[in-house]
């Protein structure tokens, strides 16, 4: 049996921040969504947080602990203490819940689907669109992204022009788009990483900044 | 706290829920020319679509398809249902195709076609990282057709009767203010109800049957409650992995897979030819016979596997999930050490009773996705179950949009409803919602889930009626911007009534029957069985009887 020390960020009424300290008695591994599950079962139904299915499938979950941006449901808390927040670079709605009302929006407003009709694929064709469609859209990379301060996009936006790029049946210049959104400030940084596994410099930011066109379907 | 004045809103069509069904209704409607808003618990496009598989049906033939869903359907499923997935699921193949979603292909770039358990041909197409990109796709084509969305909005009641839907109540979570939606028609796509045996689940935290409980109250009937699927392999430890999936009996099992008792006697062998059903009986069978592991659960000893060479070896592929990784580490996922496996609920085969066009009985309603009943009958064959989110959306949302004037609502019934959540919120001292929900979710997986008998379905009623008292007297703090207890509050007035349903339907239904299994009627009953169990509330209590003669 072990005593686990939680730090989590609150919001109070009036929407500012404040620690709050808690215990949590575990005698097995646990992750940050499953402590948070306990904390609020067991001590204090007031924490508001988010997730869904538990087992790394629906990004809902994403926090920093301990300063790092990780989905909840992997990440277990190791050692004795442990510090919870919400994802930076952008709002808090409460406690360790942001707001995601944006992610719709800028969907909307940068056509970020494919604008083209459906036709006939070849496999060759979609290895690296299969790279970025595991993408989660957890935020986490949005999250530890250093240059959003400075005016970029951010990777996570990035990740999502880089699926319509590789997408067979869209039609936009995403490259230039991306040129748009700051991604030259991605140029010599590489801050970016993704907890579930998509490779944003290689599939992403790396093509996006080349300009690489995308294979044609007559060859 | 006091809440503010509602927010009023005006539409045809409002649609609870924006998996595969709920988004796909919506944007039919939207294009058939009808004011359309989604009303979602999670972010649009989250929920049971996205974490799924991925793996959907289609169908050339449809004869096929319709002779193997009345195979899987044993004798309960709705005929026009089936009739109409069957000639339609190409159709609803083309039509997320057209939401901007690729398939995974094959060298001549057509879509792969895999054979699947209980499928008398391959046809289950697949895309790229399962259902996540199902949920990319879904989120595409509403920002595309710019469809109205409230995102993280709880349905808290239709309002109208049962001459008719007026429009809906309901409460936006970030600022806890309620919204009035007056609409001609709702669509209710809002899932199945899995968390009703939490945490031995592998459905989203939004899985809790709301639909069910609306619809009931709103004069709807259900059938099939009784028909809940259960995966037989989910994870038993550490706590917080309970009920993920450790993978399929013929995918995971090997050639040598056998199944042991806490002991080490082993109790089912050649797993990967037995049929999930079958798997499943001995789990249950175990794990009542007081022979479980300390964690609940019982072994699946896969070791056997890395004794054979040659052919043997080659066939057992270790596709193993990431999840056994996570929880029981690298030797146990390479099939070193045994894994401790127990059931976990997966799928609401009943729901609402509707037509082929998602139809309720009461004018403007309809149900659509999981949240309908009667396609899949008594148990549901692999890859249907996102294959009817696009067959049936279209359809429904077509319906739908065929608008009826929305009678005027009537004010006292919102305030009505407003002021029993708000005496919630007013109370000092109760019972908190969450720990209701976990004592209902321990009898319900106690008394109402694999192997059942009339006095374990007697006891869950009891306590489920035990449970209603104290849940209305529940006391939920907090504020009210992001007060998530009041969504479980909400929620555990769903699964009160979806947890009644399913132990009443269970109770009638006096024999086995695909997923309904029965240890005091262990047989099959003969051709007067051979119809479906249907539940509605009647002056306030839930009425159940067979509905012989139904069409």
């Amino acid at each position: 049996m072990s005593i686990k020390r939680l730090r989590v960020s609150r919001t109070s009424e009036d929407g500012s921040t404040f620690w709050q300290e808690y215990t949590l008695e575990v005698d097995e591994r646990i992750t940050v969504v499953g402590a948070l599950q306990r904390l609020y079962a067991e001590q204090d139904d007031s924490l508001a947080f988010r997730y869904a299915c538990r087992f790394r499938k629906c990004g809902l979950c994403a926090v920093r602990l301990n300063g790092e941006a990780v989905l909840g449901c992997r990440a277990e808390l190791d050692g004795e203490a442990a510090t919870v927040e919400p994802l930076a670079n952008m709002p808090v709605l409460r406690d360790l819940v942001n707001d995601r009302a944006w992610v719709l929006e800028r969907l909307r407003e940068l056509e970020l689907y494919p604008t083209g009709e459906p036709r006939p694929v070849r496999e060759d064709e979609l290895r690296e669109y299969y790279n970025t469609i595991g993408c989660l859209e957890c935020l986490a990379c949005h999250s530890m992204c250093p240059k959003i301060a400075q005016g970029s996009a951010g990777p996570y936006l990035f990740v999502k022009l880089a699926q319509m790029h590789w997408h067979p049946w869209d039609g936009r210049d995403r490259a230039a788009q991306a040129r748009q959104m700051g991604i030259d400030l991605c140029v010599d940084c590489a801050a970016c990483s993704c907890p579930h596994g998509v490779n944003i410099q290689r599939s992403a930011i790396g093509p996006l900044l080349a300009g690489r066109p995308v294979p044609s379907a007559s060859v | 706290m006091q809440h503010e004045a509602w927010e009023r809103h005006e539409d045809d069509v409002v649609v609870v829920g924006a998996g595969g069904a709920g988004a796909t209704a919506a944007l039919t409607a939207q294009r058939a020319g009808a004011r359309v808003a989604v009303i979602s618990k999670d972010p649009f496009g989250v929920g049971n679509t996205r974490i799924s598989g991925g793996g959907i049906a289609t169908e050339d033939n449809p004869q096929d398809m319709l002779d193997d869903l009345a195979r899987s359907g044993e004798g309960i499923e709705a005929e026009d249902l089936v009739r109409v997935m069957a000639d339609e699921a190409s159709a609803g193949i083309r039509c997320l195709e057209e939401q901007g979603y690729v398939f995974l292909v094959d060298a001549e770039g057509k879509p792969r076609r895999e054979p699947r358990g209980g499928h008398s041909k391959a046809r289950v197409l697949a895309g790229p990282k399962a259902g996540v990109s199902m949920g990319q796709t879904l989120r595409w084509a509403a920002a595309r057709d710019d469809l109205t969305i409230h995102e993280e909005m709880v349905a808290l009641r239709l309002l109208g009767s049962r001459e008719g839907v007026a429009g809906l109540l309901a409460l936006d979570l970030a600022s806890g203010r309620y919204h009035v939606f007056r609409c001609g028609s709702v669509v209710l796509a809002t899932g199945g109800a899995g968390w009703l045996y939490y945490p031995h689940t592998t459905n989203v935290k939004a899985a809790t049957g709301d639909g069910y409980a609306l619809a009931l109250r709103m004069g709807a009937e259900l059938r099939d409650m009784e028909m809940v699927q259960f995966l037989p392999f989910g994870l038993t430890h550490p706590s917080c992995t309970i009920g993920c999936n450790a993978g399929e009996p013929s995918a995971v099992a090997g050639p040598r897979g056998v199944l042991r008792d806490a002991s080490g006697q082993m109790v089912l062998d050649r797993l990967n030819l037995r049929t999930r059903a079958e798997v499943s009986n001995v789990v249950w069978a175990t794990l009542r016979s007081g022979a479980a592991t300390p964690f609940g659960g019982i072994l699946l000893d896969v070791t056997g596997n890395l004794e054979t060479s040659g052919d043997e070896r080659e066939v057992w592929r270790r596709r193993t999930e990431e999840a056994i990784r996570f929880a029981y580490g690298v030797r146990a996922q390479q099939g070193f050490e045994p894994w401790d496996v127990a059931p976990t609920i997966h799928y609401f085969m009943g729901g609402v009773v509707a037509d082929v066009d998602g139809r309720c009985r009461v004018p403007g309603l309809f149900a659509v996705g999981e949240a309908c009943g009667g396609l899949h009958g008594a148990n549901r064959l692999s890859s249907l179950a996102l294959a009817e989110l696009w067959v049936f959306g279209q359809r429904a949302g077509a319906a739908a949009a065929q608008t009826r004037t929305a009678p005027p609502l009537d004010p006292t019934q919102v305030e009505a409803a407003v002021d029993e959540l708000e005496q919630a919120t007013q109370r000092r001292e109760g019972p908190r919602p969450i720990q209701v929900r976990t004592r209902l979710a321990e009898a319900m997986w106690r008394y109402a889930a694999g192997h059942r008998d009339e006095a374990g379905l007697r006891r869950a009623i009891e306590v489920v009626k035990e449970l209603a008292a104290e849940a209305s007297q529940c006391r939920v703090g907090g504020g009210r911007a992001y007060n998530t207890a009041l969504v479980d509050y909400v929620e555990l007035r769903s699964l009160l009534l979806v947890a009644e349903a399913v132990a009443r339907s269970a109770l009638e239904r006096r024999e086995s029957r695909g997923a309904h299994v029965r240890i005091d009627f262990p047989e099959r009953g003969g051709s007067e069985w051979e119809w479906p169990v249907v539940v509605w509330l009647e002056d306030g209590e839930l009425r159940c009887e067979i509905r012989r003669g139904a069409a």
